[in-house]
């Protein structure tokens, strides 16, 4: 092919201008005749029985058209993103404060309002079990009666840990506690379900996998899934906690209970309480190494608090554990994995998926490992860094890993790595100045083993316009302007030619879920297949009509090119000739992510093997005596392998770092009792613009060889995940004083030991 | 969604006519300018009201008289306007960038000062939806019997949250309220009261119709400075705030000064021994120990908003040190907050 003049190239997303005008129709804007309002009544406690749940007074109020409780349910009362065991209503005891126990349709707000007052419901409230570690001792009470607090145990093992640990020169050990974290998308939950003219079940929902979804509506309505359809309008934003069904499950049932579209949104408060957050976990972990700072071994015990349903608890552990060694070459490693029911959040996907805790943890402990031995930062990650070809702990050989020191090395040349100690280190008698690194890896793609495919149809007409068809949700990552960037390349035509159709299950192939930074690399694929088919025929007829060698042909800027020198002949010719000719211009394609036959002893499970990695550098200022840090300057270095579109690679690294310096920060729900203080963005404290420096980006693209559309690869978690550790080695640098525990809040940071003298 | 209950509205033209209104309607009517305190408040049902009088409608209440000696500000001038007044920000430097630290770009444009000088106290346990307080039972602010802060208090701790009270205590100004059947000017140190609930000594039927800054208060007679702890850049409420004011002779001895506190108690929290402690003497380093030694004492933070209470009871002695160290042109020892005068 020759040079790319779509791909590459800065690209404002297909609806950009209806994003921002307004236009753009997300959940809540939809409008359609006789749409009622639904509400879903939620748990005041953290645990209780329901003694009495009495639905009669509001059914029989004027305006309301259907009140269900789990009674109602014609099919299965439960979500299944893994595990069917959290209700969708609670049928007699309920284990959390987002817990559902009834849910009601009326003709507006208010009388929604007054018929969810007018459900009569006695609980009884339980003491109930907040703390993983007293809820993981024999003999506690058990969160769902008759199954294990202990929902998850596993332990992975590669080489001998404690021969590594006996031999080594130094040992370090420490415990470290992450908490909850919370999405905080723009867009709350919302779904619309209507009663289709076949008596079929359609929901409008603002989600990351309508087909995932779709499977859930029909399994509650007890309905074939042919009878349902999931259609995705614009969204707002997930991050992992639209990754599990949410209302739209409630939209299907109200609307086919009450024969009338129904639209159920969640509010602020209810969405902060209900969906799930990124899990807090308590991690123990041990380094050894030698003197000269080579990791000899790694031990960790990680517990994560699932809340009182697995939700995705255990691929979130799995993924915890793969990456808890770090970009590093170390053989023996060791690390359990525990997820413990109590009476707290719901915990699960949010961007990163057990990553950042994972990294949180290994690159504070590299800073303290260079501390004890008196080596640089950066000299003992170069050291101890993957290559291409590194068989990790896992199993998994490294295809391109370049990148790791290859982010390192550019990093430290951004931010003058090696002339630190020349910067102004304490530029008040109460500041002072820290730098702080930290890299990391995250794999793109569900992992081996796991249904990893994509489809897509394609489509061009006798004009030449295309329509894309794909499953994959767009929840604002960008992920229908790279679907439309590739076709547009692929078939020589300009990007207002392609039209993507947001991803509507009852037109669109199944493209599994928008996570795991996956669709740029299953989607894109798909999308090259199937544009690849029809481009061959077109250059097939192309061939015919000129009479010029096939391979002399090509497609470009809408027309038809040879040896890339215009032709008179434009795409939209030849599409007309193929509609009269009848040439079908009609592709579909399903790719399914190849994981390489040649490693025969993975022995991790569903072990990813596309890496991103990246490094970034925090230059922070500390307050010895308020506590209080300013990130100065933040260096980021990512690999996408190739940038699609760098607007979006650029905008995935932006948001990630603003979301990482929250984490490290300021954010925390704040859980009293299964009791959730903060429940709103008024005192759940994401950063704002003024708490985020002016970002130092920079792109590599080392085409990435495995299952990777024109070399790119995923690129939207890696941003969040080094952010907090680095930040917390800056504060070690500045501060000398080592944190362990997340967020790092003005009054942990306190007390600075000896601020008077510290090195500086 | 969250939203206001059914509600009458009324827009009269003329304070005399608003104070009438608000005389004549029913015990649950309420005054409104901007509404970015009352309509959240109402939404979370915590205030309630069935008649509200809107101030907006009334011409020239909102003129901001700057270039006069003693300054004149109408009650519904918007904090954006006050923030883009040329004289005023160089009269009156330190209470524009109290105003400037406000909330955030559009509520400004909406949020009045006199909006912000009576606004609401705050506390974790009553800013919350109904169904929050509800699940957890509500407290003795609002339609409750105890205080979740302190739970044998039989009074309420809520917090003062106005950004604009502390400086314009400092600066001595004074506020006229009108109703239906009076009018009277009173310092607007004296319009606070230290209780949770009660917090104004406003009648709930007077009208705040302007603030008055008296112009010995300005940038050629004193030297002030406003300093403001939170978590974030802006948006958040104050959780500590310290306003201060000092008058020098030509010899640059202290010849007045005077402090308050914002965010530590349910009034603005006079420091009045920062008076006893600098006058006859220049400022110095020692001196200034001593008040943010005393200040610490009288600031009463308490765990009713974020950060936890101990963390803020010892930021005050950093904060009272930041700012009189600022007034008295000694280098700081620490980042300033990050909050900008940005004018739009
Ligand atoms: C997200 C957010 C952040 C905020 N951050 C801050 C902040 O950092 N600092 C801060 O100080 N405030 C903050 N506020 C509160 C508020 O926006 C400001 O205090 C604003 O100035 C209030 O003015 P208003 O005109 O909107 O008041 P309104 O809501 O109209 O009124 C507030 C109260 O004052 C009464 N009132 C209004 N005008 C008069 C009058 N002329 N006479 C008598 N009574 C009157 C009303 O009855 C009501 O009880 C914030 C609000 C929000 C929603
Ligand atoms: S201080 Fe106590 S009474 Fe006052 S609002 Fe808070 S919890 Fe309620």
């Amino acid at each position: 092919m020759t040079e790319s003049a779509i791909v590459g190239q800065w690209t404002a997303a297909p609806g950009a201008e209806e994003i921002v005008t307004g236009k753009a129709r997300y959940c809540p804007d939809i409008q359609l005749p006789g749409l009622l309002c639904g509400k879903l009544l939620y748990s005041p406690h953290a645990r209780a029985r329901i003694r009495k749940l009495d639905v009669r007074k509001a059914r029989n109020m004027p305006g309301v058209f259907a009140v269900i409780t789990h009674a109602d349910i014609p099919g299965e009362n439960s979500y299944l993103y893994a595990e069917p065991d959290q209700p969708l209503l609670v049928v007699d005891e309920v284990r959390f404060q987002g817990d559902a126990v009834a849910a009601v349709a009326a003709v507006d707000e208010r009388t929604a309002d007054a018929a969810l007052a007018a459900i009569e419901v006695e609980y009884q409230e339980l003491p109930g079990i907040f703390d993983p570690l007293e809820a993981m001792q024999p003999g506690a009470d058990q969160v769902v009666q008759g199954e294990d607090n202990v929902m998850m145990s596993q332990m992975y093992r590669a080489g001998d840990v404690e021969a590594a640990i006996a031999s080594a020169d130094v040992v370090i050990e420490n415990t470290y506690r992450t908490q909850w974290a919370e999405q905080a998308f723009l867009e709350m939950e919302g779904g619309v379900g209507l009663v289709d003219d076949e008596g079929g079940i359609t929901v409008y929902s603002s989600c990351q996998a309508p087909h995932r979804d779709r499977m859930q509506i029909a399994r509650a309505l007890a309905m074939p899934e042919s009878m349902v359809r999931v259609i995705t309008p614009y969204i707002g934003g997930a991050f992992g906690a639209k990754d599990e069904a949410h209302v739209q499950i409630h939209a299907g049932l109200l609307a086919h209970a009450a024969q009338r579209p129904v639209h159920l949104i969640r509010e602020r408060r209810e969405s902060m309480l209900t969906h799930v957050k990124r899990h807090p976990m308590i991690i123990d972990y041990t380094t050894a190494a030698t003197k000269e700072g080579k990791l000899l071994a790694v031990k960790a015990r990680v517990i994560a608090d699932a809340g009182p349903y697995t939700n995705s608890t255990h691929e979130v552990l799995n993924k915890c554990g793969e990456f808890i060694g770090g970009p590093y070459k170390v053989e023996n490693v060791e690390v359990e994995k525990i997820g413990v029911r109590t009476n707290n959040p719901i915990t699960g996907a949010f961007r990163g998926f057990g990553a950042p805790q994972a990294a949180f943890v290994y690159e504070s402990q590299m800073d303290d490992l260079a501390r004890k031995l008196g080596m640089d930062p950066l000299a003992i990650r170069l050291l101890n860094g993957v290559e291409t070809g590194t068989k990790m702990y896992t199993g998994v050989v490294i295809r391109e890993g370049t990148a790791m020191k290859a982010s390192l090395n550019k990093a430290a040349e951004m931010i003058e790595w090696e002339k630190r100690d020349q910067v102004e280190r304490r530029p008040a008698r109460h500041l002072r100045r820290g730098f702080g690194m930290a890299t990391i890896l995250k794999g793109s793609g569900l992992g081996r083993g796991l249904a990893d495919h994509a489809g897509v149809v394609l489509e061009m007409h006798r004009d030449g316009s295309v329509v894309l068809q794909s499953g994959a949700a767009d929840m604002g990552q960008g992920i229908v302007t790279v679907m439309a960037q590739l076709a547009a390349e692929r078939l020589g035509i300009g990007m207002s030619s392609v039209r993507v159709v947001r991803a509507d299950t009852a037109k669109s192939p199944d493209a599994g879920a928008s996570c795991a930074s996956r669709q740029a690399m299953v989607s894109g694929n798909a999308v090259l297949e199937a544009a690849d088919t029809i481009r061959d025929t077109l250059l097939t007829m192309a061939a015919g009509k000129t009479k010029i060698a096939r391979d002399r042909l090509d497609l470009k800027a809408g027309r038809l090119t040879v040896d890339g020198e215009p032709h008179e002949l434009t795409v939209k010719d030849l599409a007309l000739r193929a509609g009269i000719w009848g040439y079908p211009l009609h592709a579909e394609s399903l790719v399914h992510f190849e994981y390489p036959t040649d490693v025969p002893d993975v022995t991790y499970r569903f072990s990813q093997e596309v890496f991103q990695f990246c490094t970034q550098i925090a230059q922070v200022l500390v307050d010895c005596e308020t506590g209080q840090v300013t990130v100065e300057r933040l260096i980021a270095v990512h690999d996408a392998g190739k940038m699609i579109n760098p607007g979006g690679v650029y905008g995935q690294i932006e948001g990630g770092i603003a979301q990482g310096i929250g984490y490290a920060l300021t954010e925390e729900l704040i859980v009293k009792e299964g009791h959730t203080q903060n429940p709103s963005l008024e005192n759940y404290v994401i950063p704002m613009a003024f708490d985020i420096p002016e970002l130092e980006m920079e792109v590599l693209e080392i085409p990435e060889p495995l299952g990777a559309p024109l070399g790119a690869k995923g690129i939207a978690e890696s941003p969040i995940i080094p952010t907090a550790p680095a930040i917390r080695n800056a504060i070690y640098d500045a501060i000398d004083k080592p944190l362990y525990e997340l967020p790092m809040t003005a009054e942990r940071v306190l007390p600075v030991p000896d601020a008077g003298s510290i090195r500086h | 969604m969250l939203r206001l209950p059914p509600i009458k509205l009324v827009a009269p033209t003329t304070v005399q006519a608003a104070a009438k209104a608000i005389a004549t309607s029913d015990d649950n009517a309420r005054l409104v300018a901007g509404g970015t305190d009352l309509w959240p408040n109402m939404k979370r049902r915590h205030q309630k009201a069935d008649t509200v009088v809107s101030l907006m409608s009334i011409p020239d209440l909102d003129s901001i008289d700057s270039a006069n000696a003693n300054m004149r500000i109408g009650a519904t001038a918007t904090l954006a306007n006050i923030i883009r007044d040329d004289k005023l920000r160089a009269r009156f430097p330190a209470f524009a960038v109290a105003v400037a630290s406000i909330s955030s770009p559009p509520l400004r444009n909406m949020g009045t000062i006199g909006g912000n000088l009576c606004v609401d106290t705050r506390c974790t346990y009553y800013n919350q939806t109904e169904e929050w307080r509800r699940s957890i039972d509500y407290c003795l602010k609002e339609d409750g019997k105890i205080c979740w802060v302190a739970t044998k208090s039989p009074k309420c701790w809520a917090h003062t949250a106005s950004d604009s009270a502390p400086i314009l205590c400092a600066l001595d100004a004074k506020v006229r309220l009108v109703s239906a059947s009076a009018r009277r000017e009173l310092p607007l140190a004296d319009m606070y009261v230290d209780d949770g609930i009660d917090y104004l000594a406003k009648q709930p039927d007077e009208i705040l119709t302007e603030v008055l800054v008296p112009g010995s208060s300005d940038s050629d007679h004193c030297r002030s400075a406003f300093w403001k702890l939170r978590r974030r850049g802006s948006i958040d409420f104050s959780t500590l705030s310290v306003a201060a004011a000092v008058w020098t002779d030509d010899n640059d001895v202290v010849t007045r000064a005077s402090m308050y506190l914002g965010a530590v108690g349910s009034a603005p929290m006079p420091v009045a021994e920062i008076d006893t402690v600098l006058v006859g003497n220049k400022m110095s380093e020692d001196g200034i120990a001593e008040i943010a030694h005393v200040a610490h004492k009288i600031a009463r933070p308490m765990d009713n908003t974020d950060f936890a209470a101990s963390w803020r009871g010892k930021m005050t002695v950093q904060y009272v040190t930041a700012v009189l160290r600022e007034i008295a042109g000694l280098p700081q020892l620490r980042m300033r907050p990050r909050h900008r005068l940005k004018v739009v």
